[in-house]
């Protein structure tokens, strides 16, 4: 029960940023902090967790979006499967350069999937989403993956301690 | 005779021994500043801990002045804001209810905003989002006390609309670059770069005549059937604070 809310209040907290951040940066600028979250608790605590916390993500997203519900959920799921996935082949414990691979193809498996979902519902062509929403998600995501990674080891210190 | 000559000079007028009076002071001043200044920096370094003290409680004063500066300047915007948005109600024929943005969807795919008005403010879904400048989307869901409306830009929204200058019809909708694409114009519509764009009879959601925004460029498809429009949304999206939700039904 303790494990679920400091989940809970962990994706609480990095959705309000996330949200901060959509009010003071332009479109486009906005790194995805609920999935390095998702690939942190991944790493951190196993799949389980990172199911978790990826399926509160999506509803907290899915809540503020206009587009069928579910969407988000669904592609946060699948993210936490793909990083247990990847984890076996890419991650090696203890080694920023393997996360930072990690987040980065995380990131671009849930772009790509969330893009194949929203294909039927709206048409969203190729090129456009390559360059306004892949290029500069996976870009920042990726960039502050290790600062956020740090951060959130500080917190889970303290909070699974 | 000094004595009978200072007497004396009490019953001039005093226009008459003013430059006198100012000539002596000028004359004085420099020496008086002369002496005096060496003491008053002494004086300065002996006192520096009160100089000091008062040098604080001023920039308490100045910080706290700066802030409730901006605080008021923030209110004249607001004012100025509320009061175009109020012109523009009273021009509309349609009732309408002001609402203020509360929340703004995170999602680089999605552009959402929450508004504090909901359906105990008769607010319904399909009624349309506006603000003075032009169009700002449509209401999407609604509760209560909060709705969701989707932004013009967002690429799940669509409407009818035309061309105001040579009346051309398209569907305008919405793309990931936070501008709107016109879509199905004939091939050989007349449509140039600058030309405004304005809602349609034919949309269910809006009533006619709303600006949308102007077309900034023309694209002609290769296939030759069809042109597309790239429209600049008048309404600054990224900016919205308050917009009207028109009551339609």
């Amino acid at each position: 029960m303790y494990l679920l809310c400091v989940i809970l209040g962990l994706v609480f907290a990095t959705f309000v940023s996330e949200c901060v951040l959509a009010q003071v940066l332009p479109s486009w600028h906005i790194p995805n902090l609920l999935l390095i979250l998702v690939v942190f608790f991944n790493l951190y605590r196993g799949t389980r967790y990172s199911l978790v916390a990826g399926i509160v993500s999506g509803l907290f997203k899915d809540s503020f979006s206009a587009g069928p519900f579910g969407l988000y959920t669904f592609a946060f799921i699948i993210t936490a499967f793909f990083t247990t996935l990847l984890k076996m082949y890419v991650y090696q414990p203890g080694a920023m350069a393997s996360r930072v691979l990690l987040v980065f193809l995380v990131t671009v498996g849930y772009v790509t999937t969330y893009w194949m979902i929203q294909l039927m519902f709206t048409s969203l062509a190729f090129p456009s989403v390559f360059f306004h929403i892949l290029v500069p998600e996976v870009g920042l995501t990726t960039l502050i993956a290790p600062v956020v990674f740090k951060k959130y080891r500080q917190c889970a210190l303290r909070l699974f301690a | 005779m000094i004595t009978l000559s200072v007497v004396s000079l009490f019953f001039l007028p005093s226009r008459m021994l003013s430059p006198l009076k100012f000539k002596f002071i000028a004359g004085t001043a420099l020496p008086v500043r002369m002496i005096s200044f060496p003491l008053l920096e002494i004086k300065k370094i002996l006192f520096y801990h009160r100089t000091y003290a008062e040098y604080i409680k001023l920039q308490k004063d100045y910080n706290t002045l700066k802030a409730r500066l901006i605080g008021m300047e923030e209110v004249i915007r607001e004012n100025n804001r509320l009061e175009n948005l109020l012109k523009f109600k009273r021009s509309l024929v349609y009732s309408s209810v002001g609402a203020s943005v509360v929340g703004r969807d995170p999602s680089n795919w999605n552009e959402t905003v929450i508004i504090d008005k909901g359906v105990l403010d008769d607010v319904a879904v399909g009624m349309p989002a506006v603000n003075a400048q032009g169009v700002v989307g449509k209401v999407a869901e609604v509760s209560d006390r909060k709705s969701k409306v989707i932004l013009l830009t967002d690429p799940g929204f669509s409407t009818a609309a035309l061309v105001k200058r040579s009346r051309e019809i398209g569907l305008v909708s919405g793309t990931l670059q936070g501008l709107c694409r016109m879509r199905y114009l004939s091939a050989n519509a007349d449509v140039n770069v600058g030309d405004q764009v304005i809602t349609s009879k034919l949309s269910s959601s809006f009533p006619e005549g709303l600006f949308i925004g102007e077309v900034i460029a023309v694209e002609h498809k290769k296939n030759g059937l069809s042109v597309d429009c790239i429209i600049q949304p008048a309404v600054p999206l990224s900016q919205l604070e308050e917009i009207l939700i028109i009551r339609t039904r």
